[in-house]
């Protein structure tokens, strides 16, 4: 038994194959992550763009300014509505909109406001296109009294 | 041929190769099925919004709101705009709730909505628009004498 373990020779094989088993090991775990990852980003990003619907519920035009109120009844968690387009015109002034599925029913609602790109356009159609942070688009037309 | 196959020599790699497709199709297939599962879900989602159309009539002062499709409709939100001077704060009654689900509606039958209206206006002329929790909506002017 003690002359086996002194024995050193094949000692060399043992430890590379040893360390190569490693080695594989670690490089296909972090392959693995990479793509579990990338597929779960996929999932919650862009992939759940499909998901998202959004009504747009009400449009409010006063004082040179709209109050644009939402519902999102997709089957996402939440949506996130980053930009708008006023017949064509990004709104600069445009601040994010959250709806969210939660415990609330109410949080599915949101509302923006935000000055009129237009302000002595009265009885000219409104073209809104919301853009969201997934990258679904959704769009309504409403005449502005 | 015998000695092709007792050779050991390249072994190594098609394993690896072996592994890293499985591991690529495991994440790809996962991917695309969850993809199809989502777009099933919206599909029939789609259907139930199409197949749950909703007016409202105004009838001799009597608000009905009636589901004229297939499907049972809830109605979650009233919205009353004034329509002699639309750029007036337009109002939102919520049916739907932390306590309350809000006001289902079975297919081919309808529901009175005229207190809501009623109780939440002055005198004056209004729209009136209902919002169901599929995104569908249906308008109707309002009379409150």
């Amino acid at each position: 038994m003690r002359q086996m373990l002194r024995d050193r020779r094949a000692f060399s094989p043992v430890f590379s194959t040893v360390l190569m088993i490693l080695m594989v090991t670690i490089g296909m775990s972090l392959v693995f992550a990479y793509f579990v990852g990338f597929s779960r980003d996929f999932q919650l990003g862009p992939g759940s763009a499909v998901a998202e619907l959004i009504e747009v519920e009400d449009v409010w035009f006063h004082d040179n300014q709209i109050t644009i109120t939402l519902y999102s009844y997709g089957k996402v968690d939440s949506v996130n509505v980053n930009t708008l387009y006023i017949n064509d015109v990004r709104v600069q002034d445009f601040t994010n909109v959250q709806l969210i599925k939660s415990s609330s029913p109410l949080s599915q609602h949101g509302e923006v406001t935000v000055a009129d790109p237009f302000p002595d356009a009265s009885g000219l159609p409104y073209r809104f296109r919301l853009v969201t942070k997934r990258g679904s688009v959704f769009e309504t037309e409403y005449l502005k009294p | 041929m015998n000695r092709k196959l007792g050779e050991r020599r390249g072994t190594a790699e098609i394993v690896g190769t072996l592994l890293f497709l499985v591991i690529l199709f495991f994440i790809l297939s996962n991917v695309f099925l969850w993809h199809d599962n989502v777009s099933n879900q919206m599909d029939s989602l789609m259907g139930d919004k199409m197949n749950s159309r909703v007016e409202l009539r105004n009838n001799g002062g009597v608000l009905w709101a009636n589901a004229t499709g297939g499907k049972d409709v809830r109605l979650i939100r009233i919205w009353i705009t004034n329509a002699t001077d639309p750029t007036r704060p337009h109002m939102h009654i919520d049916l739907e709730t932390d306590a309350s689900p809000g006001v289902l509606v079975r297919a081919g039958s309808s529901a009175d909505i005229t207190q809501w209206v009623e109780s939440n206006t002055p005198a004056g002329d209004f729209i009136v628009k209902i919002l169901t929790d599929l995104g569908n909506t249906a308008t109707t002017r309002y009379i409150h004498s």
